[in-house]
């Protein structure tokens, strides 16, 4: 007998659940239904929502009938990040986009650290997050890295100040491909911080001074009123139940 | 591309890839429990994430991979580089010489070997699955034939 019919004929004589099959499939359509609901039961408050995003789809339509997006994996791969590209491969995420004047911006996916399979070597932290972003003119006009003033991805949270978390993001890595600028970003893990309602904004320039991002009467950040450059915003659906709002504390007394 | 809604496809799914990714799950995981949970933990992923497919050895391979990095998640997850074998394997050393010899390899060797000699692999599927450059995998691969060779003394031809 060879090595491969031996080492099969002994791995297949490990025994698993004898109603594994059975359990799983039960637990995928439980898991299948459950999500159902949840979009089921979320469509009526979601009307008014839909109509905006449908109008932004309409118009991110008509520029990628333009311009084609890379992916957040080829991204990833191209700043020789392997772990995640993989990982954006394996997990897809709904590009969102939002468009303002000249310029629309799409949130390609982000990453949580501690998801990555860490390989010795690698550069990714378990304790940050990853987030790929592209960056384009509506009328297809090629963006150059070198174009403007510097652009910034920062996170921020309801109730505090826009600059709260902004030494959270660490390191940016830009391109450009076929005229578009795409961003990776690190930050420090924001899941800690889910408990509060995270976003992730861009702006041109390189601190969030008054002059371009300010706090409205409900404690939303939004843009100063004489701010012109580019905008994007994009709350994030963070998983609540990796809150931890003793470890956000800490991070925020840091900043203090 | 594949569609990936109804009952029918959890269904077929499930029957179609749960050996393989219980074989590849115990072989990291050394545990039928453990690599049970990896593999549930795999197809949940999947129907979250809802990937889309060209054929079914896409699928496949994307459910193996994901299975994987469940697995070594899991190992450092615990400070696991080195467990135990469970009470799984009967010890006679005769009827279980080879997998004992391929669960006593690094995890790094074990995954090539699994993926080579059980799902028939080539280097490059295996490169492109484990996300290693081609080189690597074949050195990989190499070593482990070596140290497998070294421990079934001559016995099988590798």
């Amino acid at each position: 007998m060879t090595f491969k019919d031996k080492y099969k004929e002994e791995l297949g004589n490990i025994s698993f659940r004898s109603d594994f099959k059975e359990n799983t499939v039960t637990l995928l359509k439980e898991s299948a239904s459950r999500k159902e609901n949840i979009m089921s039961t979320n469509r009526k408050p979601l009307k008014i929502a839909v109509m905006v995003a449908a109008v932004i789809m309409l118009l991110s339509f008509s520029v990628s009938a333009i311009i084609s997006l890379l992916s957040p994996s080829q991204v990833a791969d191209h700043f020789g990040e392997k772990e995640l590209a993989v990982f954006f491969e394996e997990n897809t995420c709904e590009v969102q986009t939002v468009t303002d004047g000249y310029y629309s911006v799409s949130f390609l996916g982000m990453a949580p650290g501690k998801e990555m399979c860490i390989v010795d070597g690698m550069e990714i932290n378990e304790n940050r997050s990853y987030a790929v972003w592209a960056l384009y003119r509506n009328d297809g006009t090629p963006l150059s890295i070198l174009d403007g003033s510097p652009i910034q991805v920062i996170p921020v949270m309801k109730g505090y100040k826009p600059n709260t978390l902004f030494s959270f993001g660490m390191s940016a890595l830009g391109t450009e491909k076929d005229g578009v600028l795409y961003f990776l970003c690190d930050y420090t893990d924001l899941e800690v911080f889910a408990y509060h309602e995270v976003s992730l904004i861009v702006f041109e320039g390189t601190f969030p001074t008054l002059k371009i991002l300010t706090n409205n009467e409900n404690g939303d950040v939004v843009y100063a009123g004489g701010y012109e450059g580019i905008k994007g915003s994009f709350t994030l659906n963070l998983d609540k139940t990796k809150a931890d709002s003793e470890a956000a504390e800490k991070l925020l007394e840091t900043l203090r | 591309m594949y569609s990936l809604t109804g009952d029918e496809y959890i269904e077929n799914v499930v029957t179609a890839y749960s050996r393989s990714m219980l074989n590849v799950a115990y072989s990291l995981l050394k545990s039928v429990p453990d690599a049970e949970d990896a593999v549930q933990e795999a197809f949940l992923r999947l129907i979250e994430k809802k990937p889309e497919f060209n054929d079914s050895s896409h699928e496949k391979a994307w459910l193996l991979r994901v299975t994987i990095n469940i697995s070594k998640n899991m190992l450092k997850a615990c400070g696991r580089k080195s467990l135990p074998l469970q009470e799984d394997i009967p010890y006679e050393d005769k009827d279980s010489s080879v997998l004992l010899c391929v669960m006593a390899l690094e995890e790094k060797y074990r995954t090539i070997i699994h993926l080579y000699y059980y799902e028939d692999y080539s280097i490059k599927e295996i490169s492109s699955i484990l996300n290693l450059p081609q080189a690597t995998v074949g050195t990989r691969l190499s070593r482990a034939r070596r140290l497998l060779k070294t421990m079934l003394k001559g016995d099988f031809d590798l």
